[in-house]
This record gives C-alpha cells, structure tokens and sequence, in this order.
C-alpha cells in the first residue's frame, strides 16, 4: 500500500468548529419484517478543508449515512436519532425546505457511476448550466453569459477542450470527463462539503488517479471539505486524512488513515488491511519468495441487519472475541486512544 | 467519439431514420396528413354546403357531380365526409389531448406522492377501468350537458360537442395514468434524477427538466394510439345517437344513416362504404404512425 499522500493536506486546517459534526446518528429502514436500524449512532467530525474517509464492506450503511446527511433518504428510510450540524446548525431540526436549500450551496454530493448519474438526454452545458442557474440565477440570465459560467466551472475541473464538450450528450463523454462534469455539477453552487460516494469504483485505474488529483487539488484551492465513501483502502490511503471504519452499521475504529493502517486497533481493520493484495507476484502475504498464498480472508459474513450478533457485532469472526465471554454479551463502547483515534473493542488496551 | 451532436441525441437523426425505415408508418404519416388537411379544408369551405338539401337529387349514386354520391335528402355525401371527418378527427384530437394532459398529471402525482397518496390515486383508476365505458360516457354526458349549458353558457351545439369530448377523455386517461405512473417510477429510482435532487433541485425543476423530457417516448407513443382509440368511441357514441346530433356530420352519424337506409329493394352502398372506409383509414393509418413511433422512439431498438 502506497504511504505517501500527495494529494493530504496538512491536519493543522483542522480549526477549533468543525464545519461537519455528526452524533449518534440513526437511520431505520421499514422492511418486510419490521424496522431494522441500518446505521446505529455513527458519530464524526469534518473540519474545514479536511477529508474523511468512510470504509466498510458493502451492506454496511456508508451511502445511507451520506443520503441522510443531504436529506435524500429513500422512502422506506428515516432518520431515527441524532443529530446533523452543519456550521454550528441542526440539520434535522429544520423543515425541508431550509434542507433542500443546503443542498448543493453548503453541501454536495456526487456518485458512483457518472454514466447513470448524468441525464442522457441532457448536453453536459445544460446540466452545469441547469445547476447555476438553481443557485446563481442573476449569473445566467443572458445566453453568454451563461455559456462563460459553464466554461468556467468545466475548467475548474480540468476538463480538456471544455468548449466541445459543453454540447456533447454524456453517453459521448469518457468516463473520466463524465465524472468532472459530475464533480462541476456539485460544486456549482459553491459547496464547503463534498460528499463522493464511492466516485472513483467505476473508473480505470489511471482515470482514477486523475480525478483523486483534482480532488486534491480543489481541497487545496478552494478548501473543499471531504466525506470520501469508498471500499478501497489504497485509495483512502492517498487522498484521506483521516479514517473511519463502519462494520453493521456501526463506526468500529476511526483516526488518522495513516496511524490507523500501519497500526490498526480493531480486529476488523486489521482483517481489512491484510485482506488487500500485493501486486509482486514473487512474494506472498507471508514475505516467501517464489510462493503464492491464497488471499486471506475474513471468515464469515457480514451479518445482516435483522439478524445481527448479541455482544460485539463482529464477534462471530473475530479471532480474539470468538470465545470471549464479554465480547460474546456486551456491545463495547467508544473508547479513546492517543493520537486522535478511537476503537469498539474490549480487546484493545487503551 | 466525434459525432455531431445535433445528429445524435435521443430524438435526432437516429430516431428519424428508424421511423423513415418503417414504411407502413411513413406511408401512414403522409396518408394521414393528406386526409387531415383535405378534412380541415373542407370543413372550413363547406361548412354550409354540407346541409344543404336538394331532394331532387336524393340518393343518387357516386357520379361526376356527386363523387360519393348523395344521401337521404340530397345532401352530397363527399362534402359531408369531408366534414364529417373534421368533426371525426376534431372531436377526437380534442379528446386525447385531454386524456393526455389529464393521464399526465395524474400517474406523474400519484407516482411522486408515493405511499397512501399513490394508493388512492391509483384506486380510483382501478375502479373507473372496471366500469363500462358506455355507462361512464352516458353518465359524464348527462351530467355535463346540463352543467356546461348553465354555467359556460355555450351553445346548444357547442355545448354538445364540449360534452362529448370531455366523456370521451374521461374514459379514455386511464391507460395514460397507468403508463405514466410506472414511467415516472422507474425514471425516480435513476440515479440522474437522485443526482438533480442532490443539487437542490426543486420537485417542480426536476420533475419538468429530468423526468417530463424522459416521459416524452411513451407519452408520444401512447398519445398517438389514444387518438384512434377516442375516435373510434366519438363514432360509436354518435351511432348509437348519443355523441353527435344531425345535422352536424361525423363519420358515425353518416355510418349510422348508411345503416339506417340498408332495406331488401335497393342498396345504397355508397352511403355506408364511404364513412366506414375513410375512418378505416384513418383509424389504420394512426396505429401504424403509433407502433411505428414506438420502434423508432424506443431506446433499446
């Protein structure tokens, strides 16, 4: 796993208010049998121009945490618990229509398969435009003017000849381009927090790099704040300042990515770590030269949501809490550990 | 990827080239246009000419003079056609147009509402469809006659073709409803639709940006088969006596005295082959110009 971080930003940005703070969050979703939470007591803090990386094995409730931080939960999901403050105000205690108007001017979003997340009915101009013109109307009221905004907002994200693709449908597009025009969508209304989720799966590797670059660079620039879904730790690696770890819904460790994978505290990261492979086909995760293991593996599998564990959610494929008495009956609680990091673990010295 | 763009979005030149393919729907189109702008024509130039009588030429065979020939009491049946079918096509236009909108409004609601509003929305449709349509038709005609006649003080004969448009749509946005909403269900789990709304999109932006311009497809296809489908009601209704009263022609008030005149001793043939054949046609021409448009429109294709 690659250890420099080219594109971090130094943690002093941190400031003393934190433009995101999330506590104890809870969503429920109805289902067939009942109502299941999905996302228990999940609790972070963004700070300006800083970037959190939020991991977990699919199933985990990442992409609910973040639909409910924009208040675009499915039906079928509420928000059950907690509370969302964002520059110092309670998201959830405001009506709808102060919600939906923080949308995009305070805080974006932007998803994981640009094909699909773009109209394909509409030219890449006319949905940049349509964004500009939802939070910036005086800025579009002539043909020219709007076309120079859109110019702007494509250069911003690096597009190569904006001028032709402002009239092109994204189904012309690259999936490189398709997720810019995306990220200038998002950020067209000024945004501080940019939630991606999962941004970069559906990309090639070398499109990849290109678009964590830019999103590094505009952290720079602009002092965009980050919330970066994804399941690849060797991208949290490079773009994320810190950490945290969601299993069951649950945040199971959180602190600096760095500390965090080098040294992780709970049982779960440490199987996430060794479950990522090596590219040098000569060694295996055992360090033999001329061998190839097998991947290891977490045993088990995630449990689902109406159906978890009592105790430690991740007792039952965990090899230490397996056959201990208190992870088996007790939940652990959030226990804080120096250098910033916390851990759910009754294994972990504090 | 270097096409220009105007040539390739989803209803460019790709879409116009399937349909041109589609010779029974081209053929249609033309056909239609060629009977729609001779109907409208007509109808405005011999508005009068269709109610005159001239009993000493009562039914007397297709000829020079008269090329359907004439009816009962003189009247020229090819002026009467012609005007007929303006009324015919007028009526049934009108009627889909209303269907439209009104399918439109109602599955795009109850699809976006969602929940115990979707429910009773889509109940009252279910129940509506279970119903006769003649019955439906009989009882808003009644209703409405009265209502129109008294409150937009419209003419006798205004009146009665507002009604009959009105029963007609009100019978007729049922599959429009049903189609739109499944529509507009689908197009809300897309994730553009998820992403418009991420942006701070009001509902009204993206409901008139995102989904409306993705509906078009099958509300163009679904629209151009109501039309027929309305007429073919306007005619039965106005056979039966209840849509259109004489002296205003349409085709079903014509079918209905062609019928009216078949007797053992002397056939008339050409007063019921005549209507009957145009709204054939007509009717033909418009399924052809529907499916045709739905394999052109349809994405996948």
């Amino acid at each position: 796993m690659p250890t420099e971080r080219a594109n971090a930003v130094p943690a002093a940005s941190c400031e003393i208010a934190p433009l995101l703070r999330v506590e104890d969050l809870c969503v429920d979703v109805a289902g067939e049998w009942g109502t299941v939470r999905v996302v228990d007591e999940v609790r972070f803090e963004i700070g300006r121009g800083e970037c959190l990386a939020l991991v977990g094995e699919s199933g985990c409730g990442k992409s609910l945490t973040a639909l409910a931080l924009m208040s675009l939960l499915p039906s079928a999901a509420r928000v059950a618990g907690g509370r969302i403050v964002l520059n110092g105000i309670d998201l959830l205690s405001r009506p709808e229509s102060e919600r939906r108007a923080v949308r995009g001017r305070r805080m974006a979003m932007i998803f994981q398969e640009p094909a699909t997340a773009l109209n394909p009915l509409m030219t890449a101009g006319a949905q940049v435009a349509e964004a500009l013109a939802v939070h910036c109307p005086e800025a579009a009221r002539t043909r020219r003017a709007r076309r120079e905004a859109v110019l702007a907002m494509l250069e911003r994200v690096r597009l190569t000849d904006p001028a032709a693709c402002i009239d092109r449908y994204p189904h012309q597009l690259s999936g490189g381009q398709r997720q810019r025009v995306m990220i200038a969508i998002a950020l067209a209304g000024g945004a501080d927090l940019l939630i991606a989720d999962e941004p970069t799966t559906a990309l090639d590797v070398t499109v990849e790099a290109e678009i964590l670059s830019l999103l590094g660079e505009l952290r720079r620039t602009a002092g965009l704040a980050l919330l970066f879904i994804t399941h690849d730790l060797d991208v949290v690696s490079v773009v994320a300042d810190r950490v945290a770890v969601i299993y069951a819904g649950r945040i199971v460790e959180q602190g600096p990515s760095d500390t965090v994978f080098s040294r992780p505290l709970h049982p779960y990261t440490s199987g996430l770590v060794a479950c990522v492979p090596r590219i040098d086909p000569g060694d295996g995760p055992t360090g033999q030269a001329g061998r190839r293991a097998p991947l290891p593996q977490i045993e088990g599998v995630v449990a689902q949501p109406g159906a978890r564990p009592g105790g430690c959610r991740f007792h039952p494929r965990c090899s230490l809490g397996r056959d201990d008495r208190q992870c088996r009956e007790e939940e652990p609680g959030v226990t804080r550990h120096p250098g910033g990091r916390e851990a759910r673990c009754w294994k972990v010295e504090p | 990827m270097r096409m220009p763009a105007a040539q390739s979005g989803p209803f460019g030149g790709r879409a116009w080239r399937r349909f041109r393919r589609n010779r029974a729907a081209a053929a249609s189109a033309a056909g239609l246009t060629i009977i729609a702008a001779a109907c409208a024509a007509g109808a405005t130039a011999w508005r009068d000419r269709a109610a005159r009588a001239d009993l000493s030429r009562a039914r007397t065979p297709p000829s020079r003079v008269d090329p359907f020939g004439t009816d009962l009491l003189g009247r020229s049946l090819a002026v009467r056609c012609v005007v007929g079918g303006a009324v015919s096509m007028g009526v049934g236009l009108s009627a889909a147009v209303f269907a439209v909108v009104l399918g439109l409004a109602w599955g795009s609601l109850a699809a976006l509402g969602g929940g115990r509003i979707d429910a009773a929305m889509m109940r009252v449709v279910d129940i509506i469809y279970g119903l006769p349509y003649l019955l439906i038709a009989i009882l808003l005609k009644v209703g409405l006659d009265g209502l129109l006649r008294t409150q937009a003080g419209l003419s006798a004969g205004g009146s009665e073709v507002a009604v009959l448009i009105l029963a007609i749509a009100g019978v007729s946005w049922l599959t429009m409803a049903r189609i739109v909403r499944a529509a507009v269900l689908s197009l809300n789990a897309q994730p553009f639709v998820e992403a418009a709304r991420a942006l701070g999109a009001s509902p009204w932006r993206v409901w008139r940006a995102h989904i409306l311009p993705n509906l078009a497809g099958p509300v163009a296809v679904y629209a151009t088969l109501t039309v027929p489908q309305a007429m073919l009601q306007e005619s039965f209704l106005s056979f039966l006596g209840l849509g259109i009263q004489p002296p205003l022609p349409s085709w079903g008030t014509l079918a209905a005295e062609g019928v009216a005149a078949i007797n053992p001793v002397e056939s008339f043939w050409w007063m019921l082959a005549f209507p009957c054949g145009l709204l054939s046609l007509t009717l033909l021409g418009l399924n052809f110009l529907g499916e045709g448009l739905r394999d052109a429109l349809d994405p996948r294709g």
